[in-house]
């Protein structure tokens, strides 16, 4: 094989990744990252007949030497002196000697002893098709291309070539990217879910279509469409409004090269043309004609799939600017390139590494990319899995269904102040002294309530808040941007609310900012919101509920924050702020129409951070406030609520006068047809709160909470958790059990910890070579039970420690520790857990499983990400300046199709 | 309570719990029943698939022992024991997964939903149908009641070429169904809008396409199933408006699916009942199908891969108490080891064995039930057989022992079953096979007239005659 071809081969398993490419059944090592070391590698024969045989040494003989010979020949085990896991150890042989002879099979202590089958010792023996390799391996001279085969040698399946399809959230957030409607609730409600397979739920060769995919898309198409506004977006292509062909054709160019990620060729626009002519013909008109293609365009090929050329000579090639643009932005956003990348492409200014990098760094500054960083740590740690958990209630008799999605906030929330916030390298993750708890979590860790930081609290943003009854309107901002603020109730026909003038806001990821630049807006619904004024009369009961930070503690008038009125003189109800108060006027027949008298706060109740404030009226008519759960207030609202207006509409932000603005961030708004108990009250208000750890040695980095200390099931298996530490911080793997050996878990009882049953299995002959490769990793985690809680004993009164030793794959000798800290500082600093976080981030970067092939690649991104401090901004910068991006493979044009007969 | 069998004939007389509009139903029957020549029996191939596995020793007691259940049906089957899978053995993971993906392919997993290479029914598929089966048909169909989902492998076994899955599980009655039978409304699309998205999809397959091989392939995929959303949507569109209203679908399922069914690895409680009224239904509805002739290839699978499910109720066959389940009681645990996986841990040849009996025989009773229904009045080719004598059906599982402790011993001496297909295998006969499970298949796929042969291309394919009437 040729080294271009094997650069090809490269190529082939990275660029699919993102858009398609041709399949190769040859595989390289080397990445080059111009195309003039591509030309000159492949007038170098003599160089790839060295690579031939390097690359099958990685492919066949590496994995076949690990699988047989590495569990009593590695460099922890060492047996007879042999250490095969290192090229140096391997090549210099053991206490016998050199274990080959190269060029000289049957002068060789390995093939002698695999031939005659006394290697490997007690286990199977090589089959005759692994014997003929191992043996033409030495007659061929023995080539050794791989420093440490150990983390090469298991699980490494074929790269997938194919296209991908987006994923359920790629969908989501292309169509609010591109027509500004947020489809999310209906697309997760219709569309087929996304398995997870490899890790996670974007592996490409899994994103599959049945016919419920197909029926999603139409319908959800028309959804998109039916919430457009056809004729406004239409006019921003062309000024005219007709069933002209030049007309339609500006508009489907236009509207067609944001939609379908790049511009459309005249055979895409004639076919678009095509449904404006049915449609004419059957009488419709223009708005019909450009809805339908709308539709069209959001079910076509170039929308659902990431589509790259991939024919060409055989050759890699540089991706195009659009092809790069999109590559780019479902990278670092999860979602389709913006107009400045556009603009980039269209000028083909992306193929310049300066501009390249620049962009990169503007993507990076986006919320969006915060948010896809999100959606990764959730995928790598399946933090999906705890929202199934149902453990035994006489054994945990604390655990709730909110804790488990506490749980789940709690590393999000400590990912994001890590990696974005303060900006560390990634491997602190696993060793930083900071994390996030409700008081409920808190309290099951715990921890000191009185060591939360005062400032922290925040709503669980982006964690489903179980539907409540009564919930009669419920706004989370989660749009992330446009004029919309969707009602997220799912109580009959939504109250949505328009945003008067979206220049006076900003989209965060905490929600949205009201009173961008000083300016005021109104954000209200279109119409009376009579279903929520009618369930409310009906009850005779209400809550109202805000989750909002204000940008000023001196706002008055009262500055209107939530409102059901039609001025400032008449309402239903109104939460405002009154400088340092809140104030609620809430009318009943025994109010006047302004809801007065009011019900307000102490003084001084208005704070400058994420503040929960709950107004509750029950039919007796008692009412109280309470700010961060705490009662503040409490008045009676005596009578009845037949005076109440059905005409309505409810508006945020100011009032329908225009002269009460309020400034300040909403994360969350919510009016319930009943009033909340107190319990419930706390419940929901529960935010996170940052904790510093630095006094609390037990905890600190992921391996320490709740999310990832559950993978060892109830039993907190020392198995199961060493496991999950050996494949996904450290990239390996032990091989099956030896024969005649009972798997079945030992149970614990007095005398018997959990500790005294592995060492047994340590000690066992048996046993001991692979356990102590995986298990002592977990003796550190041997306070935490089941479902992350700490304990000094077990249930049957065993003393639990926390010292151990960790065994590095690859490395002769383990390392002690004394407490779980000090081994969680360990992982932090081994060179190997930083390699498996990239590994782990470039996976999910590039939508497919890794293979051998990607290793020189995957350490080049790793070592320049290092090289600028390790963060994730810098391994998403690396990866995306590598040829893994940049470069894609192309397949040959078959030769009976090489003249195009159409489509 | 189990609910009252689904036949085709219940089926058409709107009837049974399930159906739909007759005029509808009729129109889906006949136009793939009338596509396939007068009194032409169709190739049809399937893979049953059962959680757990059968020690080997237990398989060697015959119907005396755990496949008592299979006997009414022994003069139609051919029961094949000491099958090795051995190459399907992936180091460092286990049995269960690479047991699962080995069955029906005889490849070791190239990931977690992904096999080494296609199973024998997609194989035997693409050489009976290489341009498609009847417009309207179902390409494949996958099925199943299961809860063990860690890896897609443990519960899907049908592959594609590429060893990606062939079609989507359908894991609820009801999800089967309308799979099958459903209505696809088009809610007001516009023909011109689908024909637009038909051409594009066509271009990328088309020989202009700019898409390499393995690219439009699945692009061609994507189109069939456009080309079915079509048929349903459109053409049956004038027979919708003719049809009555439609009678009520299945029942929503009262079990957990999903996530929800498989808390964290550690099990769920199901009662026998349970277990055995959700099996049945979609043991009922795909049959079903097959007798509609609405689908001709796929896989069913009764329990995962590993399953763990703490079982209670009383086991009953043919009117004899056969055991009393309660897996966590007689376990004293909770959790994943509370679960009856954990009887296929203890294993122990020199013991009784009684619970991994109890659950073992009641897996072969479930089997037989689905294989009943396609060897009864309603499933009568026009040849004058069953559809169960006519077709492929491999009956397989993921292990022979379930030990975890010994690769040879759990991929070998793994249970295989198979039908006639029409007269092109033995039958009626329990046989020791000592080969390869890679030869069995492709035995099979020979004797299916497929020339494509799975395992490596340089292995030598070793026939198993023995198995070929």
């Amino acid at each position: 094989m040729r080294l271009a071809s094997l650069f090809v081969a490269v190529l082939s398993t990275a660029c699919l990744v993102i858009g398609g490419s041709p399949a190769f059944h040859g595989v390289g090592t080397v990445a080059y990252a111009d195309e003039d070391a591509v030309e000159s590698a492949q007038g170098d024969a003599q160089e790839s007949t060295i690579a031939d045989a390097d690359v099958h040494f990685r492919d066949k003989i590496a994995p076949l030497i690990a699988h047989h010979c590495l569990e009593c020949h590695d460099a922890a085990t060492k047996e007879g002196g042999l250490n095969l896991s290192r090229k140096e150890a391997a090549t210099t042989g053991g206490d016998s000697g050199p274990a080959w002879e190269a060029g000289d099979a049957e002068g060789s202590l390995l093939w002698l002893y695999v031939e005659s089958d006394e290697m490997p010792q007690d286990r199977p023996p090589l089959s005759g098709d692994e014997k003929m390799l191992l043996r033409q391996w030495i007659e061929a001279g023995a080539a050794w291309s791989v420093e440490n085969i150990e983390s090469v040698a298991h699980g490494r399946g074929t790269a997938y070539t194919g296209i991908r399809r987006l994923t359920i959230p790629e969908y989501i957030e292309t169509i609010r990217a591109t027509v500004g409607v947020n489809i999310e609730q209906d697309a997760r409600r219709i569309l087929p879910p996304d398995l997870r397979a490899d890790g996670f739920s974007n592996t490409a060769y899994n994103l599959n279509v049945d016919l419920g995919h197909v029926e999603a898309y139409a319908r959800l198409a028309q959804i998109v469409v039916s919430r457009l506004d056809v004729r406004t977006l239409a006019n921003s292509y062309s000024d005219r409004q007709e069933l002209s062909d030049d007309s339609l054709r500006k508009i489907i160019a236009g509207a067609g090269k944001k939609l379908l990620r790049g511009p459309l060729d005249e055979r895409e626009i004639a076919a678009y043309l095509q449904i404006a002519k049915s449609v004419e013909e059957n009488g419709g008109d223009f708005g019909e004609a450009v809805g339908y293609i709308f539709e069209a365009m959001l079910q076509s090929p170039r929308f659902i799939y990431h589509i790259e050329a991939q024919r060409g000579d055989g050759k890699p090639r540089p991706v195009d600017g659009y092809e790069l643009a999109s590559r780019l932005s479902f990278l670092i956003w999860g979602g389709p390139p913006d107009e400045e990348l556009m603009k980039a492409a269209d000028e083909d200014r992306l193929s310049d590494r300066g501009t390249l990098e620049a962009q990169v760094r503007r993507m990076l500054e986006d919320p969006r990319a915060i948010e896809r960083s999100e959606q990764f740590v959730h995928e790598w740690l399946n933090l999906g899995r705890l929202e199934n958990l149902r453990p035994n209630t006489d054994r945990f008799p604390k655990w709730n269904e909110q804790l488990a999605a506490d749980m789940r906030a709690e590393t999000l929330a400590f990912f994001k102040d890590v990696a974005w916030k303060q900006d560390r390298p990634l491997a602190d993750l696993l060793n930083a002294q900071v994390t996030y708890a409700t008081p409920a979590l808190a309290e099951y860790y715990g921890l000191d309530a009185a060591a939360a930081e005062a400032e922290s609290a925040a709503p669980l943003r982006g964690i489903p808040r179980r539907s409540a009854p009564g919930l009669e309107v419920m706004y989370t901002f989660e749009e992330g941007g446009g004029s919309v603020v969707r009602d997220v109730s799912g109580a009959g026909e939504p109250v949505n609310l328009s945003i008067a003038d979206t220049k006076a806001v900003e989209w965060g990821p905490e929600g949205l900012t009201v009173g961008r630049d000083g300016a005021s807006t109104i954000i209200a619904s279109d119409s009376a919101a009579r279903r929520l004024i009618e369930a409310v009369k009906k009850s005779n009961a209400a809550t109202l509920e805000a989750w909002i930070t204000t940008a000023d503690t001196d706002q008055s008038g009262p500055a209107r924050i939530l409102t059901l009125s039609d001025g400032a003189n008449s309402r239903n109800f109104t939460l405002g702020q009154d400088s340092s108060k809140y104030d609620v006027r809430f009318r009943s027949s025994r109010t006047n129409g302004n809801g007065l008298p009011s019900v307000s706060s102490p003084g001084n109740a208005v704070k400058k951070r994420a503040t929960h404030v709950v107004y509750t009226r029950d039919a007796t008519g008692r009412s109280k406030l309470y700010i961060d759960g705490e009662q503040q207030a409490a008045g009676n609202i005596d009578g009845d609520l037949s005076n109440w207006d059905g005409n309505f509409r409810l508006a945020l932000a100011n009032e329908f006068s225009n002269d009460r603005p309020w400034q300040g961030t909403f994360h969350q708004i919510a009016v319930f047809s009943r009033a909340l108990p107190p319990d419930e009250i706390r419940s929901r208000g529960a935010g996170l709160s940052r904790f510093d750890l630095s006094s609390t040695p037990s905890r600190g980095g992921l391996l320490t909470q709740g999310s990832v200390l559950t993978v060892g099931g109830e039993e907190a298996s020392m198995v199961t958790r060493g496991l999950f530490v050996l494949h996904d911080l450290l990239n390996s793997a032990v091989s099956d059990p030896p024969p005649c050996v009972d798997t079945t878990p030992v149970p614990t009882q007095a005398g018997l910890s959990q500790r005294a049953i592995a060492e047994a299995r340590l000690a066992n002959a048996s046993c001991g070579g692979c356990h102590k490769k995986f298990e002592t990793l977990a003796f550190g985690l041997e306070k935490f039970d089941g479902l992350g809680a700490v304990h000094v004993v077990d249930e049957h009164g065993n003393k639990l420690r926390e010292d151990g030793e960790i065994l590095f794959p690859g490395e002769e000798s383990p390392v002690s520790y004394e407490t779980s800290g000090e081994l969680m500082d360990l992982l932090a600093e081994s060179p190997r857990v930083q390699e498996t976080l990239t590994r782990q981030v470039v996976q999910f970067a590039i939508g497919r499983q890794l293979v051998a092939a990607d290793d020189s690649i995957v350490a080049q991104i790793h070592d320049t990400a290092q090289q600028g401090g390790g963060t994730y901004a810098d391994l998403i910068t690396a990866i995306v300046m590598s040829d893994l991006v940049r470069m894609t493979a192309t397949e040959p044009v078959p030769q009976q199709n090489a003249i195009g007969d159409g489509p | 309570m189990i609910p009252r069998r689904i036949s085709r004939r219940t089926m058409l007389k709107g009837l049974g719990t399930t159906a739909i509009g007759l005029p509808l139903m009729e129109e889906m029957l006949t136009s793939t029943a009338l596509a396939a020549p007068q009194g032409a029996v169709p190739v049809r191939a399937f893979n049953v698939f059962f959680g757990l596995g059968i020690p080997a020793p237990l398989q060697s007691e015959g119907f005396d022992g755990v496949l008592e259940p299979l006997q009414p049906l022994a003069r139609k089957l051919l029961i094949m024991r000491n099958v090795d899978q051995i190459r399907c053995d992936e180091s460092g993971i286990n049995a269960h997964f690479d047991g699962a993906s080995g069955a029906f392919t005889a490849e070791p997993p190239d990931g977690e939903a992904k096999s080494g290479g296609p199973s024998i029914d997609q194989v035997i598929r693409k050489a009976h149908y290489p341009d498609g089966l009847p417009s309207g048909m179902i390409p494949t169909l996958v099925g199943g009641t299961f809860f063990r989902r860690s890896r897609i492998s443990r519960y899907v076994h049908s592959y594609n070429e590429d060893g990606t899955v062939a079609a989507t599980m359908q894991e609820k009655p009801r999800d089967l169904f309308n799979r099958v039978f459903g209505e696809v409304r088009r809610q007001g699309q516009s023909r011109s809008v689908l024909d637009s998205v038909i051409e594009q999809y066509k271009f990328y397959t088309g020989s202009n396409s700019p898409l390499g091989a393995n690219s439009k392939a699945r692009v061609a995929d994507h189109l069939d199933r456009i080309r079915e959303y079509e048929q349903r949507a459109f053409a049956m569109e004038d027979k919708r408006k003719e049809s009555q209203p439609a009678p009520p679908l299945p029942p929503v399922s009262p079990l957990r699916h999903g996530g929800e069914a498989d808390p964290g690895g550690e099990g769920i409680d199901i009662t026998l009942e349970e277990l055995t009224s959700e099996w049945r239904l979609m043991a009922d509805l795909y049959a079903l199908a097959i007798q509609c002739d609405r689908v001709r290839f796929g896989a069913l699978t009764f329990l995962a891969a590993g399953e763990r499910i703490r079982l209670t109720g009383t086991y009953t066959y043919n009117g004899k108490n056969i055991w009393e389940f309660d897996d966590a009681k007689q376990l004293n645990a909770s959790g994943s080891a509370g679960c009856s996986h954990e009887w296929w841990h203890q294993f122990d040849p020199k013991k009784k064995n009684e619970q991994l009996r109890a659950h073992a025989h009641m897996k072969m009773r479930e089997v037989a039930y689905f294989l009943q229904l396609l060897d009864g009045p309603d499933a009568v080719d026009p040849n004058g057989k069953t559809i169960l004598e006519n077709s492929l059906i491999s009956i397989s599982t993921e292990s022979g022992d379930g030990r975890h402790s010994d690769v040879k011993r759990e991929l070998s001496g793994v249970f295989h079953a198979a039908t006639g297909a029409g007269g092109r295998l033995k039958t009626g006969q329990i046989m020791d096979i000592g080969k390869e499970g890679l030869d069995v298949y492709n035995t099979m796929l020979d004797a299916m007239g497929a020339k494509r042969r799975l395992g490596p291309g340089d292995r030598p394919s070793i026939a198993v005659d023995g198995i070929r009437a």
